[in-house]
């Protein structure tokens, strides 16, 4: 066969141009004379600058983005002690903190006995996003919300997906001065009507957080939060003030999986104990848990989960189910199947809860919100697309049931 | 039992095969290894210049990055990286394909060539591949194209409408993805699947299902027929020879089968690395209780090529054995592929065991016994898609 001759050709040449010379380059010239030979033989590039693929990033030519300096801002909620230590006291990790040493979250530092965030008016993101990208679905569906965050966070979720901001330290990414006015400036620019604080966890940022709500406020905008809920009562009841919405993030409903993939040793109680502050606030809450296969995924739990909702919250409370993609450190994982999922949805129904999502799974029918009392839709989801069809004024068109929410 | 065809027989249905080839020009070699890629059967198309982007589905942003949800690699893509399957990047948090519209080889073909079976036999099809894949089989018999990015391949421009105009204008009745991996343009073959059904057209995605569920049930909703690669069933042999992991296959396959496409599954045999009897017995099975013992199932003889050019190829022992264990644990209709004139090329009645379809090769189908989706000699209705 003829063929056979072709192919040989092709591996000998193969092998004259690649293979040979790496032995007299190191990894770094041959990736770059690879990349280089890759580009030019062709001549068409992209538009872009030459990218490589996932995995040698290391090696391209990527200009290192604006790192700003970090500024000090003293923190609240913290105790001194004796010999210029403290103890923060936001959270029920209560870092015991030396002169110099950084909190497990590493966005505050002791420094001389004070106690200071880094990352008070450094937002390592805030884009202008849809709001239900970030699990709220009863606050201004269809709406764009400019969302925040910072480095740092007081959790170690092994299944992260904000990962490159969550758990960086201020020092180590790109970060923007924004004061609590800029801030609001931007939403106003580009036509957000709320502010989200989002990405990390933002108890972390909290006097960050507590300037740009009030000033967000003051400015007539709506603000919302994401959170873990692993706070201290005395600053949660303090920020819930200025917070619209809350969407509590109830990764699991044992201690266990919190310690096992969260890094938190905590009493599932304390957790719980800060969703019924905020139920009780003024603040509207909604609940997201994601599902992740084989750790979280076990129908008793969702039960229990959705039986304590029932019980200790309300009915009308939404409770998002989210679709786990493989990230971080469980990146070979596998996501969430739609199946599980689907079962999560029918137990929490079946449990008496009004307002079930599914979240992340593109086009559903779970997407959408349903008249509790009428079943009529009345905000129809599907991928980025949101409708308001049966709804006005908060109330379902068909029967004027009320709909709990921000509309 | 299944009719032996001597020896005179099959020199004859190859010599009638082989004008059949001439005649109708375009009708590729079905096994082709080499630099150029010989597929390329429309010759007289200008190329394009230079490489456009357009938005992807199947992506989210998270803070300046990007992750692709479209297949199990959920890439996690900075600004400007692109993806593992080098055709998906992410600029300034928005994710494009830089292969929409512009595939890098057409050629025509019957759909034999699959290999599917139990489709409308002997169809003439539009084959489309565009550059990239997010997999690395080491014994990719496509990686002119398959393994490189769309800047590095000679591309067409090819918009879904003029993909399916030029599938009428060659009397195509159908239009198939394949090559290269289809996912990786998954928004592309979508439209192109669209528009052919608009015009009545059948529409084939021959994929390895390494691919995220959502999109795999937009597809399977999307195409006529879905014919997905069980390269092995050891995560071993994925890990190590195909570049993926078999978990999200599976789940995939799952996922297809209950959509409205039909299904058809192929395993390459690699001699060595996934021809054991005990694995093929294992996917049989598998195949039979989670999607359906109607399943055709193909086995591909494996020929060096790509990485793994110092391998044999496939003993035809082993292949002979493989059909067996298939066989034995359950399925109705397994394939032997790549073995121009072996006897389990043919499709044979579960009931009556007679020959109901004689194909030579993936080239031609020479006699056709089913009669409205039944054996034509005892009634048997026989899984497919037939008219
Ligand atoms: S399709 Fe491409 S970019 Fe998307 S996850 Fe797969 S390999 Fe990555
Ligand atoms: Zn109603
Ligand atoms: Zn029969």
């Amino acid at each position: 066969m003829s063929v056979v001759t072709h192919q040989s050709l092709f591996l000998y040449n193969f092998n004259l141009e690649i293979n040979l010379p790496m032995s007299q380059m190191t990894r770094r010239d041959f990736i770059k004379k690879t990349l280089l030979t890759g580009s030019a033989a062709t001549g068409v590039a992209l538009g872009l600058r030459p990218q490589p693929i996932r995995g040698l990033s290391d090696f391209a030519d990527i200009e290192p983005e604006q790192v700003s300096p970090l500024t000090l801002h003293e923190a609240s909620y913290y105790e001194k002690l004796p010999n210029l230590g403290i103890k923060c006291t936001l959270e029920p990790r209560q870092c015991v903190i030396n002169e110099g040493e950084r909190g497990y979250c590493g966005a505050r530092e002791n420094r001389g006995g004070v106690y200071y965030t880094l990352v008070y008016e450094h937002a390592c993101a805030a884009y202008p996003e849809p709001i239900e990208r970030h699990h709220f679905y009863h606050l201004l569906p269809g709406k764009k919300a400019l969302a925040i965050g910072t480095a740092g966070c007081n959790l170690r979720c092994r299944f992260c997906e904000t990962w490159p901001i969550s758990q960086s330290r201020p020092e180590d990414i790109p970060s923007e001065k924004l004061s609590a006015d800029d801030v609001v400036e931007r939403a106003l620019a580009e036509d957000c009507q709320a502010i989200i604080f989002a990405y990390n966890e933002p108890t972390i940022y909290f006097e960050y957080m507590l300037d740009i709500a009030k000033e967000t406020k003051r400015a007539g905008l709506i603000t919302a939060s994401q959170t873990a809920g692993y706070i201290y009562p005395e600053p949660l009841k303090e920020i819930c003030e200025y917070l619209d919405a809350i969407n509590v993030d109830l990764k699991g409903f044992t201690k266990e999986y919190y310690q096992k993939n969260c890094g938190v040793k905590v009493q599932l109680e304390r957790i719980l104990d800060a969703i019924k502050i905020i139920n009780q606030s003024y603040s509207i809450l909604e609940i997201t848990n994601l599902v992740v296969p084989e750790l979280n995924d076990n129908p008793q739990l969702i039960s229990d989960m959705s039986v304590w909702i029932r019980e200790n919250i309300g009915t009308d409370v939404p409770l998002h189910f989210a679709r786990f993609f493989p990230n971080y450190q469980l990146a070979k994982h596998y996501a969430t199947p739609l199946e599980t999922l689907e079962k999560a949805y029918d137990i929490a129904k079946n449990a008496g809860l009004q307002y079930v999502y599914l979240d992340n799974v593109g086009k559903h029918k779970a997407t959408s919100t349903y008249c509790p009392k009428c079943g009529e839709t009345l905000i129809q989801r599907s991928e980025s697309k949101v409708d308001i069809v049966g709804m006005k004024n908060g109330q379902c068109m068909n029967c004027e049931h009320k709909i709990a929410g921000v509309w | 039992m299944e009719k032996e065809i001597n020896r005179r027989e099959f020199i004859q249905w190859t010599f009638a095969a082989a004008s059949f080839c001439l005649a109708a020009r375009g009708i590729a070699a079905p096994v082709y290894r080499g630099k150029d890629d010989p597929t390329r059967a429309l010759r007289d198309l200008p190329f394009k210049k230079d490489v456009h982007l357009t938005e992807a589905r199947y992506y989210r942003a998270i803070g300046s990055m990007v992750q692709c949800v479209l297949c199990p690699e959920y890439c996690m893509l900075k600004d400007g990286e692109i993806g593992r399957c080098r055709v998906r990047l992410n600029k300034n948090r928005k994710l494009y394909s830089a292969v929409y519209g512009q595939p890098c080889s057409l050629a025509l073909h019957p759909i034999e060539q699959g290999p599917i079976f139990h489709v409308y036999p002997g169809i003439r099809c539009l084959a489309i591949a565009t550059a990239g894949c997010n997999l690395r089989c080491k014994y990719c018999q496509n990686w002119q194209m398959s393994q490189f990015g769309a800047d590095e391949t000679q591309n067409y421009d090819l918009s879904p409408k003029s993909v399916v105009q030029m599938a009428l204008d060659n009397n195509c009745e159908a239009v198939v993805c394949t090559y290269t991996e289809p996912i990786v343009y998954a928004e592309y073959a979508m439209d192109v699947a669209k528009e052919a059904k608009r015009l009545g057209l059948k529409s084939i995605f021959v994929t390895a299902g390494y691919i995220d569920q959502e999109p795999m049930k937009e597809i399977g909703e999307c195409f006529d027929v879905v014919r997905i690669d069980l390269k092995g069933f050891t995560e071993k042999f994925y890990e190590k020879i195909v570049g993926g992991r078999l978990k999200p296959v599976l789940m995939a396959l799952e996922t297809a089968y209950k959509t409205s496409a039909w299904v058809e599954v192929v395993t390459l045999l690699v001699p060595n690395f996934n021809d054991s009897e005990e694995e093929i017995s294992a996917l049989s099975k598998w195949i039979a209780e989670h999607l359906s013992p109607d399943v055709p199932l193909h086995l591909l003889r494996f020929f060096p090529a790509y990485k793994m050019r110092n391998f044999p190829p496939t003993p035809e022992n082993i292949l002979q054995l493989a059909r067996e264990a298939a066989r034995n644990a359950g399925l109705k209709f397994v394939y032997i592929g790549n073995w121009p004139g072996n006897n389990a090329e043919h499709t044979y009645c579960p009931n009556c065991k007679r020959r109901i379809i004689q194909r030579v090769s993936y080239l031609a189908v020479v006699e056709n016994n089913i009669v409205d989706g039944r054996c034509k000699f005892c009634g048997t209705a026989i899984p497919g898609r037939w008219s």
